[in-house]
């Protein structure tokens, strides 16, 4: 590195590095918010995995797939399911969020706003849901 | 009507005296116009000539003046004293920095990360002066010219909790001077940068805060850069394996 | 503390001295370069630059034109030779800087653009949308780190030039950090330390602007040539004296008095607001005498009127302007008329050098405004100087390269001896116990009395009483005493010896301005106030001695331009 300021001597005086609490994330809201966001990917994955579990429950036969279903219904089960699709809403609503932030988006020669970019994100999930909301009710 | 006034409560450290800084509390005239920077030169110029803080352009432009006020990275040119009186304003020096004294850090971290980077054209010819410049649309300027506006201030590097004193992390500004530079048409460096930028200490080692871009006095959006760069490179990343032939 | 001998120490980190080093080492593989500075480079008063570069880039454009409009400008004093030097290299400097990656402004074909400038007469203007300054600055800052060689010593202030045998062979510098004085060996040793706005109380300058490289030249009997040039710039921020680029008029920004004329008909009927800004700032105090001028807490304003140029316009060609005038007058320029008063701006005068840098000093060099060759004469036209900058940076670099690899290592002892005795002295003189007088107070003191002597308007009275007052400033100087007396960042210690720098330069500026008995370019005199070409067709050379400054004269220099009468 070009500079050579410290190089040439020892400062007598070293500088005083301050310390960072482990409770840091609590000092703002956004910080709050981000860990939060973090801490989604838990409830997320742990909902994925007992949706995986139940899916080779199938491959063993209904009845037991029907009894592992039944035991979902409790006020344990049902209380996580809630507060994993809080947490996967939350984290999809700031994923749309930024969205037109990290990729550009571009139409021919134009670029496409950010705003829009989230737009079409919602959209887009929208358009999905409907599409499994329907295959769902109406096929099965 | 009587002079108004405000306290400020400013970190104070003399290594040559005490092991950690202590505040000391300064009340000083308040000004419907002054800014945070108004108010300890008054401190400087009148009251206590000890005090010592970086300071320069007074307009924001040149980046010197970064400190905590009330736990925000501000710029104290561009913070007024207006938007907290009557309260008291806490006036500390940037967060995850060393301090050398009082409200002046040690940036040679910084200062390091910057050049790793290689923040400078990298280009295999360079075209001659006399054939004049390399054509850029304003298109082609504006993909990275957000990018440039950076004027070093730190304000990212404070608000960021993966950045410590102690952190191998390049940084929030570091990694948007190189995605500027990655976008530049004029650049060849892409590749160059990529083994200080795409490493475990550059931009893996972001998780979005995304704070760097909300303290940014500038707009420039560091954490959109490091974002899209993180992009990039896993594109490349794939592209190296389906495409072996082609280059970036 | 083992510190290297440097080939070519540059003292300042701006733009001329980020050039000059960059210069050295791009043609010099042998030779060990350091650049020196109170601040970090990207913190030099450079960045502060708004409205552009100028250089001869277009068809409708040619070197004559842009020497004419230069020296016509400078009210006849540059010396044309150095003019038409600068006027060939200034589009090889800019365009260099772009293939280093200044991000200029572009046209839809991608070649740079060209705006209007004051005094031009073609569009010649490269700029990067209103923050030139800060394009360029960090431009030659991220390139000057590809080479290694170059070393830096940031936060180091220089206190003095070491003289031997008659030739600079290093500096004695207060390393901020530890507190410590060394002696920093040197063959060439580039002073490129900016100007000395901070004299005046209301400046666009920042406040490292003190006139340091000015006053360390001077003390080694290095004369001070033009110094009762001070431009004003037509358009700052009352208050705070906040910049308004001369974009804001290059790009059709009108000044309205309080009748709501654009009162420049009167003084500039053909050029308008374009007219060169000593001419601007000086329609500004007529008005005001007239009593057309607004009144404000901060004195008396006229109305920087943009509301025509659009939104769209603003945003893409001064969006910084807009940006200031929210941020500190709470003011859209789309939707109101800025505020705006003439502030001290730049300093045309300097250290003298010749059309490559070199002083009368062997082995001391000087670039951008610290240094006067002179290309700008009485009066600067705006957007010359980042241009002298780049091409006189670059000059001094190689000519203090080649005066280096003639030269014999300095002496160590002689080095050592400096150093500590500068240290004994800084000591003594300002950590004394008893010091009565604060630095801020001597400083305001001086400010008021430059503000009221060599002001816009200047008369022999109000001069001689400045020019009396520096023995009595000087003596409060002596009286001095630091309540700091740290060793870590002590800038009390710094605004002390940069108080001391500023006396230098203040004192210099009022007594060349005492005896310049005529008006020319931005020095205007109420008693006397025709040019004068026959006595005055000079330049100014002020030397230190041990009372007032001693003013010689150096004739200017002329080659095909005689001078006329300036009408704009």
């Amino acid at each position: 590195m070009n500079s050579r300021q410290n190089e040439l001597e020892d400062y007598k005086y070293k500088a005083y590095i301050p310390s960072r609490p482990a409770t840091w994330w609590l000092r703002n809201l956004k910080y709050f918010l981000f860990m939060m966001r973090e801490l989604s990917s838990v409830f997320i994955a742990a909902f994925l995995i007992l949706f995986l579990y139940e899916l080779s429950l199938l491959s063993k036969g209904s009845a037991t797939h029907e009894t592992f279903q039944l035991s979902l219904r409790s006020l344990g089960f049902i209380v996580f399911y809630v507060v994993a699709l809080a947490f996967a809403l939350y984290h999809t609503i700031t994923w749309f969020g930024v969205m037109g932030r990290i990729q550009i988006v571009r139409l021919g020669n134009l670029k496409v706003p950010p705003a829009l970019v989230t737009a079409g994100a919602f959209g887009g999930w929208i358009a999905v849901s409907v599409l499994i909301g329907y295959f769902y009710f109406k096929v099965l | 009507m009587s002079q108004q006034t405000i306290t400020l409560k400013v970190t104070r450290y003399r290594p040559e005296r005490e092991e950690e800084p202590t505040a000391q509390a300064y009340e000083v005239p308040f000004n419907e116009d002054w800014v945070v920077l108004d108010a300890l030169n008054y401190i400087k110029d009148q009251m206590d000539g000890t005090l010592s803080y970086r300071w320069s352009c007074r307009m924001g432009v040149c980046g010197s003046c970064g400190m905590m006020i009330n736990g925000e990275p501000k710029l104290t040119c561009a913070t007024f004293l207006r938007d907290y009186h009557p309260g008291e304003i806490r006036v500390e020096p940037l967060d995850n920095f060393p301090v050398v004294r009082d409200l002046v850090i040690d940036m040679s971290d910084f200062l390091e990360k910057f050049q790793a980077v290689k923040p400078w054209i990298v280009r295999q010819e360079e075209k001659p002066v006399e054939e004049g410049e390399y054509l850029q649309t304003p298109d082609q300027l504006s993909d990275f010219k957000q990018f440039s506006m950076c004027i070093n201030c730190m304000l990212c590097y404070s608000a960021c909790p993966v950045y410590g004193p102690e952190s191998d992390f390049i940084g929030p500004a570091a990694l948007a001077l190189a995605h500027r530079y990655n976008m530049d048409s004029r650049d060849e460096g892409n590749e160059e940068r990529q083994e200080v930028i795409a490493s475990e200490e550059g931009i893996w080692n972001c998780t979005f805060v995304g704070e760097c871009s909300e303290v940014c006095p500038k707009d420039v959006d560091p954490a959109a850069a490091i974002q899209r760069t993180k992009v990039a490179t896993t594109g490349d990343w794939f592209k190296s394996f389906l495409l072996p032939g082609s280059k970036k | 503390m083992n510190v290297p001998v440097h080939d070519v120490l540059v003292v300042g980190g701006g733009g001329a001295g980020l050039r000059a080093a960059i210069a050295v080492a791009e043609e010099h593989e042998n030779l060990s370069i350091g650049m020196i500075s109170k601040v970090y480079p990207m913190r030099s008063h450079t960045v502060s630059a708004e409205g552009g570069s100028a250089a001869v880039m277009r068809d409708d454009d040619d070197f004559d034109s842009h020497a004419y409009d230069t020296i016509k400008g400078s009210d006849f004093l540059a010396d044309q030779d150095v003019v038409e030097a600068f006027v060939k290299e200034a589009r090889d400097e800019v365009i260099q800087l772009e293939h280093w990656g200044c991000p200029w402004s572009r046209d839809p074909d991608g070649r740079v653009s060209v705006r209007a400038f004051g005094g031009m007469t073609v569009k010649r203007t490269l700029y990067a949308s209103d923050k030139t300054g800060f394009h360029m600055l960090h431009a030659l800052f991220q390139t000057s780190l590809k080479y290694q060689r170059i070393a830096r010593y940031d936060e180091w202030y220089v206190t003095s030039l070491i003289e031997d045998d008659g030739r600079i062979c290093g500096v004695t510098a207060l390393n901020l950090r530890s507190g410590g004085i060394h002696a920093i060996p040197a063959k060439s040793v580039i002073v490129c330390t900016g100007g000395g706005g901070r004299i005046f109380p209301f400046t666009t300058n920042a406040a490292i602007k003190t006139g340091d490289g000015m006053a360390m030249a001077y003390r080694v009997g290095c004369p001070l040539k033009d110094m009762e040039f001070v431009q004003y710039h037509p358009t700052g921020l009352p208050g705070t004296g906040i910049l308004m680029t001369e974009a804001s008029r290059g790009e059709g920004g009108y000044l309205i008095n309080n009748k709501g004329d654009r009162y420049l008909s009167e003084y500039l009927p053909s050029k308008m607001e374009l007219g060169p800004r000593d001419m601007v700032s000086r329609a500004f105090v007529h008005e005001e005498r007239a009593g057309r001028v607004f009144e404000g807490p901060y004195g008396t304003y006229v109305h920087l009127d943009l509301r025509h140029l659009g939104e769209k316009k603003i945003d893409e060609r001064i969006p910084f302007v807009r940006e200031l005038t929210k941020n500190y007058v709470g003011i859209d320029p789309v939707h109101e008329p800025v505020p705006v008063r003439p502030v001290v701006h730049y300093m045309m005068g300097g250290v003298h050098t010749d059309i490559n840098g070199a002083t009368p000093i062997p082995g001391l060099f000087a670039a951008g405004e610290t240094a006067c060759v002179s290309i700008n004469g009485a009066n600067r036209l705006g957007s010359n100087s980042l241009s002298e900058c780049l091409v006189f940076g670059a000059r001094a670099g190689r000519a203090a390269a080649t005066h280096a690899s003639e030269q014999e290592t300095p002496p160590e002892s002689v080095l050592q001896a400096r150093a500590s005795d500068e240290e004994q002295h800084i000591h003594r003189r300002f950590f004394k116990p008893e010091g009565r007088e604060k630095v801020a107070d001597i400083r305001t003191d001086l400010q008021k009395s430059m503000e009221k002597g060599a002001g816009i308007y200047r008369t022999e009275e109000e001069l001689k009483e400045t020019c009396a007052q520096f023995s009595q400033l000087r003596e409060r100087y002596e009286q001095v005493g630091l309540a700091d007396h740290s060793e870590v960042f002590n800038t009390e210690l710094t605004t002390a010896l940069e108080l001391g720098c500023m006396l230098d330069v203040a004192e210099t500026v009022a007594n060349a301005a005492l005896l310049r008995q005529e008006s020319r370019g931005s020095h205007s005199r109420s008693d006397y106030e025709t040019r004068d070409d026959e006595r005055f067709l000079q330049h100014s050379l002020a030397y230190q001695t041990d009372g007032t400054p001693r003013i010689e004269y150096l004739p200017a220099t002329i080659t095909r331009w005689q001078p006329e009468e300036r009408k704009y």
